[in-house]
Order: structure tokens, then sequence, then C-alpha cells
């Protein structure tokens, strides 16, 4: 299954907010409103981003209905 | 605050709880196979699924070090958390679905196994056998260390230490060797919501006994005593500028995945590719929950009685518990106690129960039957993995009547061991030009070097796993470069992968 546009789009944009938060030396170490402004704007997108990818992923890659095969599942 | 009797008590109900399921799902479930008992088959449905998985990886840190560690971190500490548990879908998705779907056609039983249908390397079986059970040894020692403390305080010191690790180590070993993970799947979930709510009373009580109720006032008198509490450093000042990049870096990876327990319920257990999607849709809220609610209690607790020492804050819930809440309502303060008793020992036998299960399966599959080559019939394997989950139980008590020094930091360096196998994993999984011999030689100097950064550099606190992690990758990229291996090796792995993708998506 190859990996579509949307797929690595989904990748680009969890991993630059990912970053955008976690980077160090942002914010300046002891600035009470910088620390929550710029958790604000990053931690909200990077939920918003993984969420929106994931339910775009699963409307390209629609699952099978697989009747059920007992207890060794998916086997 | 509680009496020995009534911990006695509470055990006894809880641990008779955990033997009968254990005892109806092994006759439910027939645990006839090393597969079935150790991954249950395949065939947890998505509500279990969840709560297993989520269960399995908090361990008693919600209730004891959790809430001292936002206490001394900050809310800095809390928002890194939620940065890294909203990954867990993305990684699914990449990743650990693509494990689940070989493992449908493939059947697997420990993680080694994936690696070794991929690579073909006896080799790098064994060294990946001995680094996740590395990864998985101190933890069970760790759970009964903590939950003999959290009987220790609840009573006051009148509950023996030495009673509690012997008795509760020894139901678990055998709730364990009965039950396989299915039924650890199963006491999970209910353990998980028992901890949940507790946790979430725990911080409702607190919040109204200091703070009438509001969080808002809570904020403000925390914004006007201790505003470093809402930049980082935080006010212990612990989390510097490297450690911003390594802890959620690591736990990414090594703590939401690469741990046994959790590569397996990830990749192996679920009933079907409807059930993995579900867990990655929910599990990041429920994470966020748990860490919120354990937050909320390092907050209200800098609120109320800043300045609190490290060693205090260890223990923040009783402290808050015999300090504030009883003399407010002494009742509720019993009640609290038992709560967090109960809490504390739920979160720590979902922890050390998978732990458990996933060494005697490691030892058994890998090192005895595949390493080894010891031949095995089902029952005998059965009756192998059971008797390594009884030694491995055994030892883990012995050392946790006396426990080394060392324990804790083998703790703290579990997840960072891990990481250096999931750059292995992906490229075996993306990239067919990777080699047996690069996996080989990334698995162990990804190894030495997160020992080298824990015990040799010092830095293992602030960057964890990440060296590991990239001396790996670099190791898999130019040694596959350098290095041949026959497609033979891999074909059927990618057939199955093929297949099994082609089987289960529609495009």
């Amino acid at each position: 299954m190859k990996i579509t546009k949307t797929e690595k789009i989904w990748l680009i944009a969890v991993i630059v907010f990912y970053v955008a938060y976690n980077l160090p030396f942002v914010p300046a170490y002891g600035s009470a409103k910088g620390t929550i402004i710029h958790g604000l704007i990053t931690l909200i997108p990077l939920w918003i981003a993984v969420y929106i990818g994931m339910f775009k992923t699963f409307k390209i890659h629609p699952l099978r209905k697989i009747k059920e095969k007992g207890d060794e599942g998916n086997a | 605050m509680l009496s020995s009797v009534s911990i006695w008590v509470i055990f006894a109900l809880y641990l008779g709880f955990m033997l009968t399921i254990a005892v109806i799902e092994n006759k439910r479930s027939q645990n006839n196979n090393a597969r079935k008992f150790a991954t249950a088959g395949g065939s947890i449905k998505w509500p279990i699924l969840v709560m297993t998985y989520l269960a399995s990886l908090m361990s008693t840190w919600v209730f004891f070090a959790g809430p001292g560690a936002y206490y001394r971190g900050g809310i800095g500490y809390w928002a890194s958390e939620l940065s890294y548990i909203c990954l867990l879908p993305v990684i699914m998705h990449f990743v650990m679905n693509k494990v689940w779907v070989t493992n449908s056609i493939r059947h697997y039983t420990t993680p080694a196994d994936f690696y070794y249908d991929r690579f073909k390397s006896p080799v790098l079986r064994l060294v990946l056998a001995l680094v996740f059970l590395s990864a998985s040894f101190p933890y069970v020692t760790s759970v009964l260390i903590a939950i003999a403390k959290a009987a220790e305080i609840a009573t006051g010191g009148a509950a023996s230490y030495k009673n509690v690790v012997i008795i509760v180590g020894l139901v678990i070993v055998l709730y364990v060797m009965i039950g396989g993970l299915k039924s650890i799947a199963i006491t999970d979930t209910i353990q998980g919501l028992v901890y949940i709510s507790i946790l979430w009373i725990i911080v409702i009580a607190c919040l109204f006994a200091a703070f009438g109720g509001s969080i808002p006032t809570a904020v403000s008198t925390i914004w006007d005593n201790t505003r470093s509490w809402f930049s980082y450093p935080g006010p212990d000042a612990w989390v510097p500028y490297s450690a911003r990049f390594g802890y959620p870096f690591s736990c990414a990876i090594g703590w939401t995945v690469m741990l046994p327990h959790v590569f397996i319920r990830s990749g192996y257990s679920g009933e079907s590719l409807d059930t993995q999607r579900k867990t990655m849709i929910i599990t990041p809220f429920l994470q966020a929950l748990v860490w919120t609610g354990t937050m909320l209690i390092g907050m209200v607790s800098i609120a109320l009685l800043p300045g609190l020492s490290s060693s205090d804050s260890e223990y923040l819930i009783p402290y808050l518990i015999e300090n504030v809440i009883s003399g407010i309502h002494p009742v509720a303060a019993v009640l609290l106690m038992i709560g967090f008793f109960v809490g504390a020992v739920s979160v720590g036998i979902t922890t050390a129960d998978s732990f458990l299960l996933v060494s005697g399966s490691i030892i058994s599959n890998d090192i005895i039957s595949k390493t080894l080559h010891i031949k095995l019939s089902d029952k005998q394997q059965m009756l192998s993995i059971r008797a390594v989950i009884a030694v491995i139980g055994v030892v883990s008590i012995i050392m946790a009547l006396n426990p080394p020094d060392l324990i804790f930091t083998l703790i703290m360096f579990a997840i960072a061991l891990v990481m250096p196998l999931f750059p292995i994993l992906v490229l075996g999984i993306y990239w067919k030009r990777a080699t047996k011999q690069a996996a080989v030689v990334a698995s162990i100097v990804g190894t030495a070097l997160v020992l080298m950064t824990y015990f040799v550099w010092n830095m293992g606190g602030n960057w964890y796993g990440a060296f590991g992690f990239f001396g790996s990758l670099i190791c898999m990229v130019v040694i596959s470069l350098f290095t041949k291996q026959d497609e033979q090796d891999s074909y059927e792995f990618y057939e199955a992968l093929k297949t099994g993708e082609q089987t289960y998506y529609e495009k």
C-alpha cells in the first residue's frame, strides 16, 4: 500500500507542530505568558492536525468488511 | 489512617476478584498454545484493547511520583506530555497497523518474532529478546515496592512491607500463570476504570476542600504566589532545554509503542483493523484524562502547599489527604485514603502483570525455543511460559524485599533502552534494502549508546534514548547501503504485508 499525498501532508503537519512545541529555547524560560501562548498556538493545532489527518486517512483507505473468524480473530 | 486489618480485607477482596477472573477466562478461552496465551491470538475487541493498552502503560507513577512531578515541573511538563500522547494515531497508522496486518498472517508471539521474520537473523532475535527483557524486568519489582509502600503509607506503617510484597507478588504471579493476556486485558479494563475514577474523585475532593471546587481560584492563587509553575523550567527548575527535546521524543516512541507489553497490544492483540482504528481515536483522549487528573493534583498542591521538599512531593496524594482533607472531613479522608490505596494497587497490578507475561513469553519463545532450539510441544511450551513466569515473579519478589539502589535507575531507562529498536522496525517495514547486518549492528550500537548516555555521560535524565535512537538510525542506513542480504530472506514477510493489506483495505 503506497503512502498517499494526504498521508504525507498529515505526517509533515504533525511533525511541524510537534517540533514547534518541543523546540528547545522556545518559549524563553521564566516567561509564564510566553509558555501559555506558545502552548496554545502549537498544541491545539497539533491535536487538530492529528485528528483531521487521521479521519482523512480513514476515508482514503476504507476497510473491507470481513466476517469474524472465531477465537483466532484476525488469523 | 487505615488499620492493618482493613488493608488486608481490601487486598483479599481485590486479589480474590482477580484470581476469579483468571480462572473463568482460562476455562472460557482454552489457552492451549503460547501465542493465544501471550497475545490473545488477535481476539481482543476495541473497548478492552483501549483499556488494557492504557492501563498497562500507566504505572504507579500516576498515584506516586506523577503529581509530584507536575508539582515540581509545572504546567510545561503537562503540556509536554500532551505533545506526544496525541502522536499515537500517527505511529499506529504508519507502523503498528502494518505490524498488525503482517501478524494476522504470520502469527507472532513476541516482539522479536516480527523482527526475525523480516531480517532472518538469530543474533538479532537474541539481542532484541535481551533488550526487551531488560526493559520489562525492573518494572515488576518496582510495582511490588510501590504497592507495599502504598499499604505502609495508608496504614501509617502498620501493614508490614515484607508481607505485602510476598502475598501480593505471589497472587499476581499465580493470576498471570492461570489467565494469560485475555484475563489480564479484562482485569486491566476493570482496574483501569477503577483507578481513573478514583483519581478524579481525589482531584475533585482536593479542589473542593481547598478552593471550593473552583479551578480559576486555584489558578489565580498559583499565578500570584508561584508564577514559575506556569513557565519553563518549572518551580524546581528541573526541565533544562535538553529535556525539552529528549523527554517527549523518548516517550513518543519508547513509552508509546516500543515497550514490549504495549508493542504486543498495539500490534498483535487487536481483533481487527477496525479495533486498531478505534484504539487510535480514543486512547489519546483517555491518556490526556489521566495525565490531566494527575496534573491537577500537582496544581492544587502547589497552590495549597508551596515549597514542599522533593521527598514530600513524591507522596502528594496521601499528604493532601492527611494534612488538608482530614481536617475538614475525617470520614471523607478515610474513604479517599482507601481510594488512594486501591488506585495505587490497581494501576500497579495492571503494569506488573503485563510485564510478567511478556517476560515469560520472551524467555520461553525467543530464548528457550528459538535460540536454544529446545523443541517443545504446545503443552510443554505453555508449561515453560508458566514456569518462567513463576521464576521471574519469585526473583522480582526477592528483589522487592531488598531492592537494589539500581532498580529505579533501571526503570527510568527502560523506555530509553527500547528506543533504538524503532528505526530498525520502521526501516524494516518501509525499506527493502535494509539488511540483517545493519539491524544487528544498529541494535547493539543503539543499546550501547543508551547505556553510555546513562552510565558514562550521565545525561540520561535529559536525553533518555535520543542518542541511541539516532545512532541506531545512522547504523541502519549506512550499513544497509554497504551490505547485501538475499531478497528471499524477506520475501515471505513482504508478501504477507502485501496480502494482508489487500485483504483488509478496500484501496
